[in-house]
């Protein structure tokens, strides 16, 4: 089932459909105003998890100095003085960052904390967190595993001690340890005989109180929202396959957009996504102050992928492609009217190419996503896999035809759905599914 | 480290360290590179020729607390008697058997103190619990000594000379020995070493016991063993310990019993020992032993499984034989 990735704006967009509920990320804002935020105006948020992203803790604040003033006041991150946020006693949150900022990216440690005790203290901080948000999991945090940690050695140490204390504090919710992985680690290793891949799954099958784990991927090369790195993306079903087929775990898995779709299938109880490049995929990258504003992008189920619609929606239309193309929301329907009645885009603003103009395109974006993800949910698994199937297959056929015909742009993706089939299906020849 | 084996056999598998260049381990690029070594700590291998300590001077040197009785075990890393303790450390009286080792081979210092480590967290019927370490000054030297719980029974690799044994006794096994691998997980210790020189069967063989930590390795502590080599009993080694993976889990162990326990229901080891033939295509129960009771069967054969993560969890084995046990 599919969960919104939450930003600082809790709100989801407009006929988001069956959202089965949030994560929380704990880069969306400091944590004095987090833990005073209402979710009953939410719905979907009635189902919440908070990420606690330690896997972020080497951000450089040279660069990305706002999420690492908002990492820094969360205490498994940094250790300060500075008050949390209050509005009553700090007036408006941006006059409480330029006040403290300074002080905040001063005590960032550029690397998560080591030693028994410090770890302990910071785990001990991410549960409570997460116990007095009232989250429905709670998702142990752990450092992102990168060449350099290739044993995963400090990973069950910070799972270790988060289990201790998860026993100490009592907690009966459901515990995921965070495997957050660089795709650096799993670049040009065979992912089935990969000894990375083995020693995680080992890991987590052999501590009984892990009800499973958070898998986070760092593409570090791709330019793109989706993900086109053969190994990372088997290694990703192997590692969900293994979990919940071999170890009888869940999976929730996050930023990989709808390759979540393909993961679901092979056993992920919950990929989480959201319209903006930062929902979809997790890049250190992405977190330097150099992002522009959003533009609107039409998503396409048929293609799984997105469409460019300062040129290529058009055209795609006008060579027929429409009904292939087009996926059926309430958003969409608009832009959808418009091209057959040759009015786009003059006659839909909502649709109109220009900066930050994308309420429209998430909200169509999440309504598609979210009810294929209710779709998927609602199928026995052997179905679930041969929808996934059908449906990359057919994102492979249409985007040839797609290329064919010429996109006027780069921004629509024709590259990725070859790799996801490709992947998909020596998955499941490998799993016998 | 011995536990009172009333009997001393000669192993057929020697304990060895596999050496392993990893690449060619992960690449899977041609055959191993096994040397075989003389394991210290197996106390049958390397008989001394001279028993270094009197009975009579080890009962002094320990302060009179320890009748000590016969030789149980003499090897190249010391000696092992029986023993009875007759005052507590803390000089209340006492009277327990204990299989009392006295330590001469300094080399071997660190994982004898990892074991002591290991065995002073934990404590379990189906384990061999310490009871007393130290050191004493015997002829003038430093000898550490380490009183174990005495186990009155049989190692299981003796047990198998006299050919298979009763399905019932392999599901006390099974059931025992992956409890105790169970329970020295909590601490997140592995144990890299369950054969059946290590499994102690109590008399009358309902109970077993997972004896030997020597080689267990504490996943928080530094390595013994350089990068690319692991320890174990060739045989007996999973595939992890096989491959030399750093990182390994209780899982381990389950693969290693579920050797024993095909071992001890058909009486011989499933590969004769062939340890590359166990990994490059793991036994059948049905296969070696056509006659085991099906469900035992079909638990065994999952412990073989090559993914670790894909084997059953010893407290699920443990389970099993114990639902099992009546009706056999």
């Amino acid at each position: 089932m599919l969960y919104l990735n939450v930003r600082y704006k809790f709100a989801a967009p407009d006929h988001a459909g069956p959202v089965a509920g949030g994560i929380i990320a704990a880069s969306a804002m400091p944590m004095g105003q987090l833990m005073r935020r209402d979710f009953r105006k939410h719905p979907y948020l009635q189902h919440r998890l908070l990420d606690p992203q330690l896997y972020l803790a080497s951000l450089d604040p040279n660069v990305a100095r706002g999420s690492v003033v908002n990492l820094a006041t969360f205490p498994w991150f940094a250790r300060h003085e500075v008050p949390a946020y209050d509005s009553e006693k700090h007036g408006t949150l941006a006059q409480w960052k330029t006040d403290n900022a300074d002080a905040l990216v001063a005590s960032w440690p550029r690397k998560p904390f080591s030693g028994q005790a410090a770890i302990e203290a910071a785990v001990r901080a991410a549960v409570q967190c997460q116990l007095e948000l009232g989250c429905n999991a709670v998702i142990l945090p752990t450092p992102m595993t990168t060449v350099a940690t290739q044993h995963f050695t400090t990973e069950t140490e910070w799972i270790d001690v988060g289990l201790a204390v998860c026993k100490e504090l009592r907690v009966t919710l459901p515990i995921f340890a965070t495997v957050a992985l660089s795709d650096t680690v799993l670049r040009g290793v065979p992912p089935h005989e990969h000894p990375l891949l083995h020693t995680i799954t080992n890991q987590i099958a052999s501590r009984e109180q892990l009800a499973g784990a958070y898998l986070v991927l760092e593409q570090t090369g791709d330019d793109q929202y989706v993900c086109t790195v053969r190994d990372s993306l088997l290694s990703l079903l192997v590692v969900t396959d293994d979990l919940v087929r071999g170890a009888s775990r869940q999976v929730i898995v996050n930023y990989v957009g709808t390759f979540g779709a393909v993961l679901a299938a092979a056993g992920a109880s919950i990929w989480s996504s959201g319209y903006y490049l930062s929902q979809r995929r997790m890049k250190l990258a992405d977190f330097d102050e150099k992002m522009g504003l959003a533009k609107p992008r039409y998503f396409s189920l048929g293609l799984a992928g997105d469409v460019g619609i300062e040129r290529d929606l058009q055209w795609f239309f006008q060579k027929g492609f429409g009904e292939k193309l087009f996926t059926k929301t309430e958003a969409g329907e608009v832009v959808q009217a418009a091209l057959a009645a040759g009015t786009y885009p003059q006659s839909v603003p909502e649709w109109e190419f220009r900066p930050n103009n994308i309420q429209a395109a998430a909200s169509h974006y999440t309504e598609a996503v979210s009810r294929f993800g209710a779709a998927l949910r609602s199928l026995e698994p052997v179905k679930r896999v041969e929808l996934v199937h059908r449906w990359l297959a057919g994102a492979v056929r249409l985007g040839e035809a797609l290329k064919t015909a010429g996109p006027k742009s780069y921004a629509t993706e024709i590259v990725h759905q070859p790799v996801w089939l490709d992947v998909f299906e020596e998955w499941r020849r490998r799993a016998d599914m | 480290m011995d536990f009172g084996r009333s009997a001393c056999t000669a192993n057929q598998f020697l304990v060895v360290r596999v050496l392993i260049s990893r690449g060619r381990a992960l690449a899977n690029s041609g055959p191993l590179r096994v040397t075989e070594v003389p394991n210290s700590l197996e106390w049958n291998r390397t008989v001394s020729p001279k028993n270094p300590f009197r009975r009579a001077k080890v009962a002094a040197a320990l302060g009179g607390r320890y009748s000590i009785h016969e030789k149980l075990r003499v090897g190249g890393q010391g000696v092992v008697y029986r023993a009875v303790r007759t005052v507590a450390l803390d000089g209340s009286e006492a009277s327990d058997q204990v299989a009392l080792k006295l330590h001469t081979d300094p080399g071997q210092d660190v994982r004898v103190e990892r074991e002591i480590n290991a065995m002073e967290r934990l404590r379990h019927p189906n384990l061999a619990n310490l009871v007393e370490h130290g050191r004493v000054k015997i002829d003038g030297a430093s000898v550490r000594y380490v009183a174990w719980e005495f186990i009155a029974g049989q190692a299981l690799d003796h047990k198998l000379k006299a050919g298979p044994l009763p399905p019932r006794t392999v599901a006390c096994v099974g059931r025992d020995v992956a409890r105790a691998i169970e329970h020295i997980w909590t601490a997140r210790i592995v144990h890299r070493d369950v054969n059946p020189k290590n499994i102690m069967l109590r008399v009358g063989d309902r109970d077993a016991v997972l004896i030997d930590l020597g080689v267990a390795r504490h996943l928080d502590e530094k390595t013994l063993t350089a990068a690319g080599l692991t320890w174990g009993t060739m045989g007996y080694l999973s595939p992890e310990q096989y491959h030399a993976e750093p990182q390994l889990t209780c899982q381990s162990d389950v693969f290693c019993l579920g050797i024993v326990l095909l071992q001890t229901i058909c009486g011989h080891h499933p590969t004769g020992g062939d340890q590359a033939a166990l990994i490059a295509m793991p036994p059948r129960t049905s296969d070696v032993a056509p006659n085991a009771p099906a469900a035992i069967a079909e638990l065994i054969d999952k412990m073989f499984l090559p993914r670790a993560a894909f084997r059953p969890a010893p407290g699920a084995i443990a389970e099993k034989f114990s639902e099992l046990l009546p009706k056999l």
